[in-house]
């Protein structure tokens, strides 16, 4: 029986075909491998499996049934769960809740979140396992390894049909991998299927029934693992790839002859080094690991001037992170670059770059395009301060460098003034990698420098590179393409495991022992002749230290034990219990005719709004026209509450209309920021004074004043004095913190504001979830509007003016990060509470009113000067 | 927005076609700016119609001046995908400040030069933090509430008047002149500088701007403090012109700048933007209700609250329009 039969699976991306023709057959009851080199299609496969991409042809037959429609959907039902390499994850929830968001939550019988038993089930999950998280720890403080681990326990503990795991040991040690083979087979013998993607050949032969290879986007073969031997799948997967590319390299590439971006006639552009030759026997860079970190292998990369080093490994091989610690963008730990032995000592990019370092990253789309820019503005931007006179820029000069780049590398484009975006792939990388020329790097590193680029282009960067090479510069040239590596470099440093391994001269039959050295067998390497350090090829020695270095740095680093997240109070709330506190005390003791209550009824509308910008910010958006929509709601309410209607009908539907106006007015805040893609805060700045305007034209030019008595009843009932105002916020503070903290939804708010992508795979409803949070928080504003209402009984055009301001001052002091995804209800209200207390506590000091606000400034600003919100990440776009 | 980068990546098909290439050079007339620019002609119409007397117009329009004045300044920060919300807090504190100074009988210039010192120092506490990777929002957010604090606790809740007035109220204002000026250095910060290419490369992609040289945390200082700075010039020229310091003065005139600077064609995720949108998003936005305001004394129908909605819906409208524009390019 087959759990799920590919046809024919065909898919291609712009310049490549991914997957062509697959059909493999997985049957219940098997572990099935699936190995291949990078690029070979497993990615694009198995996320076609997982329903995130559709096929472009061929069929997919879920246990016998031809399935016509394939989603995420349709996978989940059919019992498929997908552990992707590099999986998206809730930074700001708990581990608990990360585990269950993919899964569902527990409920209770009255329908709530149940999180006792969620909290053992995800200690039964983790059960075991050889990360013992606690349940209630935030996902942050995780280190890739644990984070990994739990996602595997979680998936495992689904009791999936089909398992498929994306490179899961990448991140795990020896004895962590061997829990998740025991667990696998587990799984099998309950009659699971486990579709295992690796780059670790002896896994895949000691844990797999059958194994597949893919190369090229084809499948070579599906036989019994019994049949495999290590070498014989390094030889089925290291096949040439017989294609035209390889050979026009040789043939073609020469005979075209680009002038490459020779350092010409621009006096800018000629103080270039003289070419000194390709096989320059000066290693002038010298790239050295620190010794105690090095247990095998090479510690020391030179490169010559003019000569091109292919760095070649795997994906998760630590290459790009090499890269970007030379670049000073990431922690060093002791890597250290020389030129003509002088050390290296600049600590930024920026720095790095002026000492001749240029780097050219991997990820063409986050990394480095300014994809709605011109290509003079993208590719003039590294050497800028060459071109500029007094600081002021030099289009001409400007113009004439890009278009010399574009010359010379051929790039197809109607001018300098395009933008980037309307370039293909290959082009664009042609002109970053001009960009990185104009500055006439020393050492030119580049990430994937053809990744995505068709074939055409990317011979014309090839070309570019041997000429940067012949002109004097180094070339780092990192790639998972070994077909490349051998091809254009010099000799090829195989990186494993974030360690260099060895240094192979390149040649076409150094790819088998290349190969080893990468997969990390090291069978075959003894017939290669490694240009360094002979002694690593000492298989024995490797194999054996293998185990004891695999763990990562990461993994030791976040063990501090902070299970903070889901306690009652965390820090600062604590503090802030402790303030509110402090004061109340200090105000009853010193100060007489001191009523707590009557400071509490005054915070009361308050708290209601600072709830109104709780929730949008949580869920990752900001609305900064809520005091409009209290004023709306307000408005609304008065002109109810002025038609001759009965107390008993007017009031409710007075209640009715203001809260009912709010939420339309939030809808039109939320709708218009999702469906537009506008930012909330531009949406909201302009139904800010929308909705203002539409205030006073409901008023006309003058308040409302004598609203109808009874609905002070709302505020304060006359007749005994009761404080209605503290019920009824205390009635919606309790309603948020259960719909926050104990509903689905509520979580979900949550997860959309701490990683959007990790919710979009998770098959939350993101966009709804947003609107959803700018209802809501349109409602609690009308619902402060009409308690505002009730206490003043009048009504006025400004109403609310500049409230929604000092209602996230609250928001931020109770511990609501701008970022999205954390804050609870019990610190707002305590940050709102103290607000209110403060400004008695001034009064009753003797302090003037006018100081007040002062103190509230210093308030907020502390809590955003030595409080931890930081930026999210780095590239704070779309 | 919360368009999962997966599903853009895959959706990234490379667009070859050369046709495409229409965006060549001036950027003035694109699409965004189609409802602006038409806007503009219009209330300049209707403005032309009802006044008889031109030099009037002198004096409607200064209280857009200051706001032309901080929306230029707030222009490179936004284009950096930052915000500054404490701008009009600054301007407030700055003239109590120079008030204070002139009040205590300082001469002028070391007044003016005390309120610049301490203008760029506020500036820079906002830059400090947003280059320690605190978002600009909040930062900006609490030195709002911080530094109208300060003015009102200097100036006691009461205005500061100067006992000897300093200008003649009804001269011929100078902010015409220095916001000209202004105008004009920072449009050649922004457009012919290395630092206005910078801010639009970290606007646009910050990791690749670093990843590129750019000094990134050092241009956060600069934009922030620059936007100190000019505070503190508006608050001088407005004490001088009214001879009294206001400590709840420019209330709402952040939203405004920023309104001007968004209506101008200027994405609030930055990257894309320039002073020349900024010039014709203040005309548009003063213009549109200055007009509307002498057409409000004509017609009882057009009245505050509508000047208000059409700014509004104007904001919404281009801001719809820019981001389909420039959706349509990226997606």
């Amino acid at each position: 029986m087959n759990v799920l039969e590919l046809n024919g699976l065909v898919r291609s991306f712009p310049g490549t075909l991914a997957v062509d023709r697959v059909s493999l057959s997985l049957r219940a009851g098997e572990i099935h491998g699936l190995v291949g080199g990078n690029g070979a299609g497993k990615s694009t496969l198995i996320r076609m499996i997982a329903g995130l991409i559709t096929p472009d042809t061929g069929t997919i037959c879920s246990n016998g049934v031809r399935m016509d429609v394939w989603d995420t959907n349709s996978a989940e039902r059919a019992g498929i769960v997908t552990v992707h390499q590099e999986g998206e994850f809730f930074p700001t929830l708990s581990v608990a809740e990360n585990t269950a968001h993919a899964s569902g939550f527990p409920r209770t019988r009255g329908g709530l979140i149940d999180w006792a038993t969620l909290h053992a089930q995800c200690q039964a999950l983790l059960q075991g396992c050889p990360e013992q998280a606690h349940p209630q720890r935030l996902a942050s403080s995780l280190s890739n390894s644990a984070r990994q681990l739990i996602r595997l326990a979680a998936a495992l503990h689904q009791k999936p049909q089909l398992l498929i795991l994306d490179e899961p040991t990448a991140a795990l040690s020896h004895h962590e991998s061997e829990w998740l083979f025991q667990k696998i087979r587990q799984l099998k013998s309950d009659g699971g299927t486990v579709l295992y993607i690796s780059h670790r050949l002896e896994e895949v032969l000691g844990n797999c029934d059958r194994v597949s290879v893919l190369r090229d986007g084809r499948l070579i073969a599906t036989t019994p693992a019994a049949d495999w031997t290590t070498a014989a799948l390094i030889t089925a997967m290291a096949a040439s790839s017989s294609d035209e590319t390889t050979n026009m390299t040789t043939s073609d590439a020469t005979q075209t002859g680009h002038n490459a971006l020779l350092p010409a006639d621009e006096t800018q552009f000629t103080e270039g080094p003289t070419p000194p030759g390709r096989n320059s026997a000066e290693a002038a860079i010298v790239i050295t690991w620190p010794n105690s970190r090095r247990p095998e292998g090479v510690d020391k990369l030179p490169v010559a001037r003019g000569q091109i080093v292919a760095i070649y490994g795997l994906i998760g091989s630590g290459r790009s992170s090499f890269a970007e610690k030379i670049m000073q963008l990431r922690e060093r730990d002791g890597l250290s670059i020389s030129i003509n032995n002088q050390e290296l000592t600049g600590d930024t990019p920026r720095r790095m770059l002026r000492e001749g370092i240029s780097l050219l990253p991997e990820d063409r789309l986050t990394q480095s395009v300014f994809a709605t820019h011109t290509i003079r503005a993208n590719v003039v931007l590294s050497s800028l301060y060459q071109t500029g006179i007094c600081g002021l820029i030099n289009t001409a000069v400007e113009r004439r460098a890009s278009h010399r780049v574009i010359h010379d590398f051929n790039v197809r484009c109607s001018g300098t003034e395009q933008t980037m975006q309307t370039l293909s792939g290959g082009n664009q990388q042609k002109l970053l990698l001009g960009r990185c020329l104009l500055g006439e790097p020393r050492l030119l590193i580049l990430d994937e420098p053809t990744r995505g680029v068709d074939a055409a282009a990317r011979l014309d960067l090839y070309q570019a590179i041997r000429d940067t090479a012949s002109c004097g510069a180094a070339v780092l040239m990192l790639t998972s393409d070994l077909d490349e590596a051998l091809e254009q470099a010099d000799s090829v440093a195989v990186f494993r495991n974030g360690q260099l391994q060895q240094i192979f001269s390149a040649a076409p039959q150094q790819r088998s022992a290349v190969t080893a050295a990468a997969f990390g067998t090291n069978r075959g390497s003894d017939q290669a002749a490694p240009l360094q350090h002979p002694d690593s090829t000492d298989t024995a020695k490797s194999s054996a230290t293998r185990t004891e270095t695999t763990p990562s740095a990461a993994d030791t680093s976040g063990r501090t034990p902070i299970g903070v997240n889901q306690r009652f109070l965390n820090r600062s709330e604590f503090i802030l219990a402790v303030a509110v506190c402090g004061l109340i005390l200090q105000l009853k003791t010193s100060a007489s005719g001191f009523q707590l209550f009557s400071v509490l009824h005054a915070a009361a509308p308050w708290c209601v709004l600072s709830l109104a910008a709780m929730v949008v910010i949580i869920a990752g958006g900001i609305d900064i026209s809520i005091g409009s929509i209290l004023a709306v709601a307000a408005a609304a309410a008065a002109n109810v509450l002025q038609q001759p209607l009965p107390a008993a009908i007017s009031l409710p539907l007075a209640l009715v209309t203001a809260i009912v106006t709010g939420a339309c007015c939030g809808l039109i805040n939320g709708w218009t920021a999702v469906r537009f893609h506008i930012h909330p805060i531009v949406v909201t700045l302009g139904t800010l004074t929308i909705f203002r305007g539409l205030v006073i034209l409901m008023l006309g030019r003058n308040a409302i004043t004598g609203i109808a008595p009874e609905l002070h009843f709302l505020s304060l009932h006359e007749a005994s004095g009761f404080r209605t105002g503290i019920v009824v916020a205390a009635g919606v503070v309790i309603a948020a913190a259960v719909w926050l903290r104990r509903t689905q939804t509520g979580r979900q708010l949550y997860a959309v504001g701490s990683s959007a992508n990790a919710a979009f795979q998770c098959g939350l409803p993101v966009r709804r979830i947003r609107i959803l949070s700018f209802v809501i928080s349109g409602a609690l504003a009308g619902l402060t509007g009409i308690m505002q209402l009730s206490s003043s009984m009048q009504m006025q055009g400004t109403l609310g003016n500049g409230w929604e301001l000092t209602a996230i001052a609250a928001a931020v002091i109770g511990g609501v990060s701008i970022d999205g995804g954390r804050g609870t209800v019990i610190g707002v209200i305590l940050g709102c509470i103290l607000l209110r207390l403060s400004g008695t506590a001034l009064v009753h000091w003797g302090i003037p009113d006018h100081h007040l606000q002062l103190f509230t400034g210093a308030m907020l600003f502390l809590a955003v000067a030595v409080g931890g919100s930081r930026r999210g990440g780095e590239h704070r776009h779309g | 927005m919360d368009k999962p980068r997966t599903l853009s990546r895959t959706r990234q098909t490379p667009a070859k076609n050369m046709s495409q290439s229409v965006f060549r050079g001036s950027e003035f007339f694109s699409a965004g700016r189609l409802v602006p620019i038409l806007l503009l002609i219009c209330s300049a119409g209707i403005i032309a119609s009802q006044v008889h007397r031109p030099v009037i117009l002198l004096k409607t329009w200064l209280p857009w001046i200051d706001v032309g004045c901080l929306a230029i300044a707030m222009t490179p920060v936004i284009m950096m995908g930052g915000i500054d919300l404490s701008v009009a807090s600054q301007v407030a504190l700055h003239s109590v400040v120079f008030g204070l100074c002139l009040q205590a009988g300082w001469p002028l210039f070391p007044a003016i030069s005390c309120t610049l010192c301490v203008a760029v120092f506020c500036g820079f506490v906002n830059g400090g933090l947003v280059a320690r990777g605190r978002p600009s929002l909040l930062v900006t957010l609490a030195t709002m509430a911080l530094y109208r604090g300060f003015a009102m606790s200097f100036a006691g809740a009461e205005p500061v008047r100067l006992a000897t007035p300093v200008s003649d109220p009804d001269h011929l204002p100078v902010q015409y002149i220095a916001f000209a000026g202004l105008a004009f250095f920072a449009w050649l910060l922004v457009h012919r500088t290395t630092a206005g290419r910078w801010i639009l490369a970290v606007g646009e992609n910050r990791t690749a701007a670093r990843i590129s040289g750019v000094p990134d945390r050092r241009l956060d200082v600069l934009a922030w403090t620059t936007c100190g700075l000019t505070a503190g010039l508006v608050a001088v020229m407005n004490v001088l012109q009214h001879n009294v310091a206001i400590p709840d003065s420019a209330l709402g005139a952040e939203l405004q700048a920023i309104a001007c600077v968004i209506v101008g064609g200027t994405l609030i995720t930055g990257g894309r933007g320039g002073m020349t949108g900024t010039l014709l998003g203040i005309a548009v936005v003063s213009t549109l209700d200055i007009a509307l305001q002498f057409l409000s004394t004509r017609f009882p129908l057009i009245s505050v609250e509508s000047r208000m909605i059409v700014t509004g819906i104007l904001l919404i409208s281009v801001a719809v329009s820019t981001q389909n524009f420039a959706g349509k390019r990226s997606a």
